[in-house]
């Protein structure tokens, strides 16, 4: 059993990332190939993803299913595992890319675009799966490899810029924080079975020495994960990022909420002491997160633009509901960084379509697209409607658990996320309105809406699954939510304990 | 389980047909065929037949018994540390009556829409948004809680702003669309936020509870009313196209009639009202809202009676007429007259959206009239205001024709500065991006 876990678990990073080292040395015309081959590898990882997660759920709860850490080299241990924290991500991810690989445009289908897609995959797996803060942050970092590369490549500059600040504002403190542990192991000189850097060793409560030191390491680790969350003022590389036209791989690479992640896999359990400490602080920074995101994508032009501020705007609601630090919080932050990713990649796969056939997606430029393309419409607005969280959707049951967890301790705060959310209503009803209702824009002469065509069969398919995905986890939000229960109730929250429906 | 008891639950199956209803034909316009005007018809009545049988089914279960309301629990629909989303509902008089007249009106929507929008771009989706409307005007009505009643009501509001902009193809129904939404956006955070108040003190948003918590005087005093009131009020004008977020309700007529007939002349546009009903014992326990009420409610009666009587098309006039009934009910909650707002919410629920139906037919209906009669009819003299000066006269004719400014004004100070703020963060990122990129802006905000 326990080696089948092991396997399982390593398979579900490596499969994409052979499949990336074949699709890449095939020439560069073999296009369809490609797809068929991207497509059937991420498939079998998806089987893989959803065989751990039944796996895991079939033993009740979704607790720890350790495999033994296996020293690789220096520091260095190869330790994976699953609980109910990432069970669930492991087969949203996929699915997600998946989808976004089925959707991507055909100038997204080259060997090298798809290969890429399926690097950034395998790292972003990987990072899921890890057990060793050193194997994590090794993944961390590749996952972000691809699109650096690539907008170098493109000779972006301005996106390229933008996205060092993740690059190196995400990375480097998590770095220094890693070599602050090596240094701590090799003070101690304990030299244990499990390496320094195992986070099962290092949640132990006399792990880290109370002091300085440990509040620095955590401050670092903090730091990466909030220019990851993309918390303002770090949120600059979002919204060039979600510009830039790289589409699919963006998507992929950013289709799990890595920042929430480390902070609920690492900081939570690693540096109690420090969250019960800073997390107030957190509650400030999403506020003005969600607002600042909200207010500024009223007033871009650009389609893929203003939903890079609106990706911003929900990260911070993430932000608000885990520094709440209330159960009610962690689980509704939990359920909505899901549900964000699912949305905005659907609407993001939109508004590429909509790039891919008329070369823009400023909404100056656009207008009575529905007319042309009533499929599309109808899926642009579904998703928007799922990503304000209508109720019946994902977006319902955990924006509410968040406002929920805010309310019993700060009301004024609870208030102030839901004019985000109202306003995020409003623009994407605004951008909805102005890319495809009334008549065609008059100061579009150069573009051909005319020839405008719907959304293609597997365009449309995709759409359907993503809107299906939101309507599922709305309507069934008993049993994801059951799946986190575990995972949530063992975090150091202020009343975990004694909640009275905590055990069900 | 007892027969009346599983009739009783029945009435949590009434808005559940519309729902699956409108998801089959949105399956089914998923195919390269898309469905029939007949089966799409055909669907939904169907649906809202069995959404009428299982409402008659626990209303006669109701008569019945002899419990003045019944309140039960369906289920949890999802839970997590110590809050739960109930799905409960709750039968009473008014739960029961306003489901019955809102089956019955969508009945009549669903048979006159099959011939008036027939052959019309948008069939399909217009009975998939009345259906998801029945859905969502049912569970709002049958809720036992403030948590069900406005998920209810967030449904009545996206298919409300989705039927203002059905003509898609025009810009003016579509702009008038975008303005329902910021109104119904904005007024829904008080919805939002009155169930959590609610819940803190409470512990629960259930309407049952909340009558039982206020009956104890003990209990009664840690709640906040006043505050719990106020914001219910502001949802409540929002929906209800009250004084001053009232300026939507007119230019929500550029939807189809079938859709202003059902939503602003019968069930939407009450919903406000409904919701008051509702909160009858945090109202009783908060005389500011009450006095609040009053005002709004007077103010509203008032300015659009005016703006009523300038306006020259039939569809407005019965907007402005409607908004001003809608105000006076607001002053009967505000009074304490709960009987008397019910029986006026349905009446005029009723009349109304006769009205409202009638309205394509007005040339026709006079000239039947003149041709019964054998001669035009008169005029009818301005109701005493040629007493008034002239220039009084002409002030209020430009204060009313100008819908007394109140919209300008909210255009002015609240969404101009907005946008202009987002504007120019907006750039100020550009131009830090730029900045650090080494690249020049090309200067364009």
């Amino acid at each position: 059993m326990i080696t089948n876990t092991l396997v399982s678990l390593s398979l579900v990073w490596m499969l994409p990332l052979l499949g990336a080292l074949v699709v890449r040395s095939l020439p560069v015309d073999r296009t369809s190939l490609s797809r068929r081959l991207a497509t059937v590898v991420v498939l079998l990882t998806l089987v893989i993803a959803i065989g751990i997660f039944l796996a895991d759920s079939a033993k009740g709860a979704f607790s720890r299913t350790d495999v033994p850490s296996i020293p690789l080299l220096l520091g260095l241990h190869y330790h994976v595992g699953v609980d109910g924290l990432s069970a669930l991500l492991l087969p949203v991810t996929t699915a997600v890319s998946l989808c976004v690989l089925l959707a991507a445009q055909r100038v997204e289908q080259a060997p090298r675009a798809t290969a890429q897609s399926l690097f950034a995959l395998s790292a972003v797996l990987g990072t899921l799966v890890s057990i060793d803060l050193l194997l994590l942050v090794f993944f961390w970092i590749l996952s972000l490899m691809p699109v650096a590369l690539e907008l170098g490549r493109r000779g972006n500059r301005t996106a390229r810029a933008a996205f060092n600040v993740v690059l190196f504002g995400g990375s480097l403190p998590l770095l220094l924080c890693v070599g602050g542990l090596a240094w701590h192991a090799a003070a101690q000189g304990a030299a244990s079975g499990q390496g320094p850097f195992d986070l099962l060793v290092l949640a132990q409560p006399d792990a880290l020495p109370a002091g300085a030191t440990t509040t620095v390491l955590g401050c670092l680790l903090l730091l990466g994960a909030l220019v990851r969350i993309g918390c303002f003022p770090a949120h600059l590389w979002i919204a060039p990022l979600s510009e830039s036209g790289l589409g699919s791989l963006a998507m992929i690479a950013f289709s799990t909420p890595l920042g929430i992640f480390i902070i609920v896999r690492v900081l939570l359990p690693v540096f109690p002491g420090l969250c019960q400490q800073a997390f107030p602080f957190l509650l400030p920074l999403g506020l003005v997160t969600a607002l600042y995101g909200a207010v500024v994508a009223l007033g871009q032009d650009d389609l893929r633009r203003a939903l890079g501020f609106f990706w911003m705007s929900q990260q911070g609601f993430l932000l608000s509901g885990l520094s709440s630090l209330t159960p009610e919080g962690i689980s509704g932050a939990l359920l909505h960084a899901i549900e964000t990713v699912v949305a905005r990649t659907g609407l993001l796969l939109i508004a590429s379509a909509i790039a891919a056939r008329v070369g823009t997606t400023d909404v100056r430029l656009l207008g009575g697209l529905a007319a042309r393309a009533p499929r599309m419409a109808t899926g642009f607005l579904l998703l928007s409607a799922a990503a304000i969280g209508l109720p019946g959707t994902t977006g319902f049951v955990s924006e509410d658990l968040i406002v929920q967890g805010l309310l019993k301790t700060h009301p004024v705060a609870a208030t102030m996320l839901l004019i985000a959310t109202a306003l995020n209503g409003i623009l994407l009803f605004r951008l909805f309105q102005r890319a495809f209702l009334s008549a065609p824009s008059p100061h579009n002469g150069a573009l051909q809406l005319r020839e405008f065509a719907d959304l293609l069969r597997r365009e449309r398919w995709v759409s359907v699954l993503l809107v299906g995905l939101l309507l599922a986890g709305g309507l069934f939000a008993r049993p994801l939510l059951a799946v986190r229960q575990s995972a949530v109730s063992s975090l150091p929250t202020t009343h975990a304990a004694g909640s009275p429906h905590g055990e069900e | 389980m007892a027969l009346g008891s599983l009739l009783l639950r029945a009435a949590a199956l009434a808005p559940v047909w519309p729902a699956l209803a409108a998801l089959t034909i949105g399956g089914l316009s998923l195919r390269d065929r898309r469905p029939t005007e007949s089966t799409v018809v055909a669907i939904s009545q169907l649906a809202l037949w069995l959404s009428l049988a299982s409402l008659l089914g626990a209303a006669g279960a109701y008569w019945q018994g002899d419990a003045s309301s019944v309140d039960f629990l369906i289920g949890y629909f999802y839970r997590a540390g110590d809050y739960g989303f109930e799905l409960r509902f709750l039968l009473d008089r008014l739960s029961l009556a306003t489901a019955l007249l809102a089956e019955l009106l969508l009945l009549a929507t669903s048979r006159f829409s099959a011939h008036y929008l027939h052959r019309e771009p948008g069939f399909i989706r217009f009975f998939v948004l009345m259906l998801v409307f029945a859905c969502g005007i049912l569970l709002m009505l049958l809720a036992g809680s403030y948590e069900l009643l406005f998920a209810g009501w967030e449904l009545v509001g996206l298919t409300s702003v989705l039927l203002v902009g059905f003509f898609q193809e025009r810009a003016g129904p579509v702009r008038a669309s975008l303005r329902v939404l910021i109104t119904y956006r904005l007024c829904d955070i008080g919805l939002l936020l009155a169930p959590i108040l609610l819940h803190a003190s409470v512990h629960s948003s259930s309407f049952v509870a909340i009558r039982a918590a206020f009956a104890d005087p003990a209990s009664a005093q840690a709640i906040p009313a006043s505050a719990v009131a106020l914001l219910l009020a502001v949802a409540a004008m929002g929906k209800s196209a009250q004084f001053p977020v009232g300026g939507w309700l007119p230019r929500a007529m550029e939807g189809p009639t079938a859709s202003s007939a059902v939503f602003y002349g019968g069930l939407s546009v009450h919903a406000g009202v409904y919701l008051l009903l509702r909160s009858a014992p945090i109202l009783d326990h908060a005389p500011l809202a009450k006095a609040l009420l009053i005002l709004i409610g007077l103010t509203t009666a008032v300015m659009a009676t005016l703006s009523g009587q300038v306006s020259a098309d039939t569809k407005s006039g019965l907007a402005y007429a409607t908004s001003a009934q809608v105000g006076l009910m607001f002053v009967e909650c505000g009074l304490g007259l709960y009987p008397l707002a019910t029986a006026h919410l349905i009446a005029h629920a009723v009349l109304r959206y006769y009205q409202f139906l009638r309205t394509p037919s007005v040339l026709q209906d006079a000239l039947a009239r003149r041709a019964a009669l054998g001669t035009a009819p008169a005029a009818q003299p301005g109701s005493g205001w040629e007493k008034l000066p002239l220039s009084m006269q002409t002030f209020l004719y430009r204060l009313a024709i100008e819908r007394f400014e109140v919209e300008a004004a909210l255009d002015r100070f609240i969404a101009r500065p907005v946008l202009h703020a987002a504007r120019w963060l907006g750039a100020m990122e550009e131009r830090i991006v730029a900045r650090l990129a080494g690249t020049r802006t090309d200067g364009s905000p």
